[in-house]
């Protein structure tokens, strides 16, 4: 038997654990980054959590809105234009060369070959971001109900659009992604209020976008924007002492719903969670709380 | 009289094995030859040979368990095909084991758990490695520790919800090669390879200012780490692990015409800002003539098993090719025909080139 190899062995994976849990605890001392309370619409449970028995673990997914919408009448491609921040100067911000100029011939390879970059992120929640997007929702359902009634657009299609505002309004996260930087610092200078702003680690990459490629009917010249391909950390590890109480609301919550709901029907949030982000921008949850709901759990059909 | 002498102590385990192969067709040659040519040793100098061998090899069986017959060689061998998979299926039995119950456990058990489990099986490595000529039960207890080790890193990954780092491939490879050299265990040193294989080539990604773990997306970002390994036997003698060095190669090599071969199908994925026709040209060319000097560096150096993964890919890049540029318009009865009398045309090359290589050895 050889000491000296047992020795080495043992050590280095010991010594990784330490820097593992080092990191960890680092994280968590000090000033909090972030500290913010959230619903389930914001981190519902992750897929497959107290259904799959292969995997006991419990996380919730850190959900940001991703959809946008534009003035009524106006084109896809152009809305996304209109509507971005995140246009060539702010990716050069971010360390990308967008020297080279849409309509340049080259421009398609170039842009397409540009590949994502991990940036920060910050998301406001249920700010004035949040409110603009209920505004535009209402002048764009209230569009449309005018062109049916007008005889220009189908039954289908108004009722469709209808039903996804409503559930945009009532049941998706309202977490929306407002800026990008490479200083969380710097971000967190320009968007101070840490109860309202989350910093985060992200994803992002440049869009090369054209009339061909959005099937716009509208011809317009090409333009680049950035776009968000996700957030690095969207799951957060449930610890033991809050899963009992999210397996009982989860519980009760399809109990009470699976015989009334309406299988597209929204159902309210059912519980709250206080999220803590640490000196590394890595969270953990520190409390969950039930939230009190209406007796089937069940929000009202679009009107 | 010639008496035998006993093992000077020079052989180690895979010497002991070769001698024992070249023992076991000396006597198949010499009863060959003594049927053909009627060939009469003196009695003396047969019975000698035939004591010293014998000598030889009741002490590899002794000290090392070599095999001495084929029916032991054929054992062995499915013996290291059952290691193999009861090595993966109880990584991943372990895998599934801490998945199936991790929930109901607090944090600080679930960290003890992560901890204890590869160190526990570093201890039954050791105990076993200590015990045993072939690695058979080494191998498998090997893996398993190796398993334990990444789902360690990994679930205090999760845990603790940090963001992900290719520093874990260092550490995860760093690790399986330690125990592949401290065991002799050829499995670890694959795992090992593989783990630093992702972490180079992420680290070359990130010098390129992408996100690490978009490193696949380039395939370009492989080949440094491909060529480091391809030629660590020669920067790094192996005297002491001779089975290694080819892994290194093997390894080396494929990623290198594996990322070459993507990238003359795939232009839009490499690094080249040039229309992506060019590139795939480019990257055809460099292709052939990777695999075309990889068979002739294995040859010259003789390299085993490198003359044939060159041919198999230049094979490979000229059968695509001519995919690409027959396949829609030529009769297929006619492409298939055109390939076999190519195969004709490169195997009559290749005869040549083996009669030459046969004329400078006897030379």
């Amino acid at each position: 038997m050889s000491w000296k190899r047992l020795v080495v062995s043992i050590g280095l994976v010991l010594l990784a654990n330490a820097v593992v849990l080092g990191g960890a605890s680092l994280n968590r001392t000090g000033i909090p980054q972030t500290e913010i309370t959230l619903t389930e619409r914001e981190v519902p449970l992750d897929y497959g959590v107290f259904r799959d028995e292969e995997n006991t673990g419990v996380s919730l997914r850190l959900e940001w809105k991703k959809i946008t919408y534009g003035n009524p009448g106006q084109s896809y491609a152009l809305k996304w234009k209109k509507l971005s921040w995140f246009d060539r100067k702010k990716l050069e911000t971010i360390g990308y060369d967008c020297s080279v100029a849409p309509d340049d011939p080259q421009a398609s390879v170039y842009y397409k070959k540009m590949l994502p970059k991990e940036v920060f992120l910050v998301l406001e929640y249920e700010g004035h971001s949040w409110n603009t997007f209920l505004q535009k929702g209402e002048e764009k359902l209230a569009c449309k109900k005018k062109c049916f009634h007008e005889g220009g657009h189908p039954l289908k299609s108004f009722k469709w659009f209808q039903e996804e505002f409503h559930e945009q309004r009532t049941t998706a996260s309202r977490l929306i992604v407002i800026d990008v930087g490479q200083d969380p610092a710097s971000l967190r200078t320009r968007y101070p209020d840490a109860s309202q702003f989350l910093i985060v680690r992200g994803l992002v990459q440049p869009r090369y976008i054209t009339s061909e490629n959005t099937n716009s009917d509208e011809s317009f010249p090409p333009f680049v924007k950035g776009y968000v391909k996700e957030i690095l950390i969207n799951r957060i590890h449930v610890p033991r002492e809050f899963q009992e109480e999210l397996k009982k609301l989860y519980q009760a919550k399809h109990k009470k719903n699976d015989s009334k709901r309406n299988r597209y029907q929204p159902t309210e949030p059912t519980y709250e969670v206080s999220l803590t982000f640490g000196s590394r921008y890595e969270p953990w949850i520190t409390a969950l709380r039930p939230l009190t709901s209406s007796k089937d759990g069940l929000l009202p059909m679009s009107q | 009289m010639v008496t035998s002498k006993p093992l000077n102590g020079h052989y180690d385990r895979k010497a002991a094995q070769l001698r024992s192969n070249r023992i076991k067709a000396f006597r198949e040659e010499l009863h060959q030859l003594q049927q053909e040519l009627a060939l009469d040793l003196p009695t003396a100098q047969y019975q000698a040979i035939q004591a010293h061998h014998e000598a030889l090899l009741r002490e590899f069986e002794r000290q090392f368990d070599v095999d001495t017959t084929s029916h032991q060689q054929q054992m062995s061998l499915g013996m290291r095909i059952v290691s193999f998979l009861g090595a993966l299926a109880l990584a991943a039995g372990v895998v599934f084991l801490f998945y199936r119950f991790w929930g109901l456990l607090s944090v600080s058990q679930q960290v003890f758990v992560l901890i204890s489990t590869p160190i526990l099986a570093v201890i039954g490595l050791e105990f076993s490695r200590s015990r045993e000529k072939h690695p058979y039960f080494s191998s498998l207890i090997g893996l398993v520790a190796f398993a334990a080790f990444v789902l360690n890193l990994h679930v205090l990954g999760t845990i603790f919800n940090i963001t992900p780092s290719p520093n874990a491939f260092l550490v995860w490879g760093t690790f399986a090669l330690l125990l592949a050299y401290s065991y002799d265990l050829w499995l670890l040193q694959v795992c090992g390879i593989l783990s630093l294989l992702a972490f180079l080539s992420a680290t070359v990604g990130t010098w390129n200012g992408l996100y690490w773990l978009s490193f696949g997306f380039r395939p370009e970002n492989f080949l440094p780490a491909g060529f480091l390994f391809f030629f660590t036997p020669l920067l790094i003698p192996h005297h002491r692990h001779p089975d290694f060095p080819i892994y290194y190669r093997v390894f080396g090599l494929l990623t290198v015409l594996l990322a070459v071969l993507i990238l003359s199908h795939n232009g839009d994925v490499s690094y080249l800002r040039f229309p992506s026709e060019d590139v795939e040209i480019f990257y055809q060319f460099l292709g052939l003539g990777l695999a075309g000097l990889t068979i002739w560096i294995g040859i010259r150096w003789n390299w085993r098993v490198v003359p044939n993964l060159g041919g198999t890919f230049f094979v490979i890049d000229l059968y695509t090719k001519f995919f690409d540029w027959w396949w829609d318009w030529m009769p297929k009865y006619q492409f298939f025909f055109l390939l076999g009398l190519i195969s004709l045309v490169l195997l009559i090359v290749f005869q040549k080139f083996r009669g030459k290589f046969l004329k400078e050895s006897v030379a």
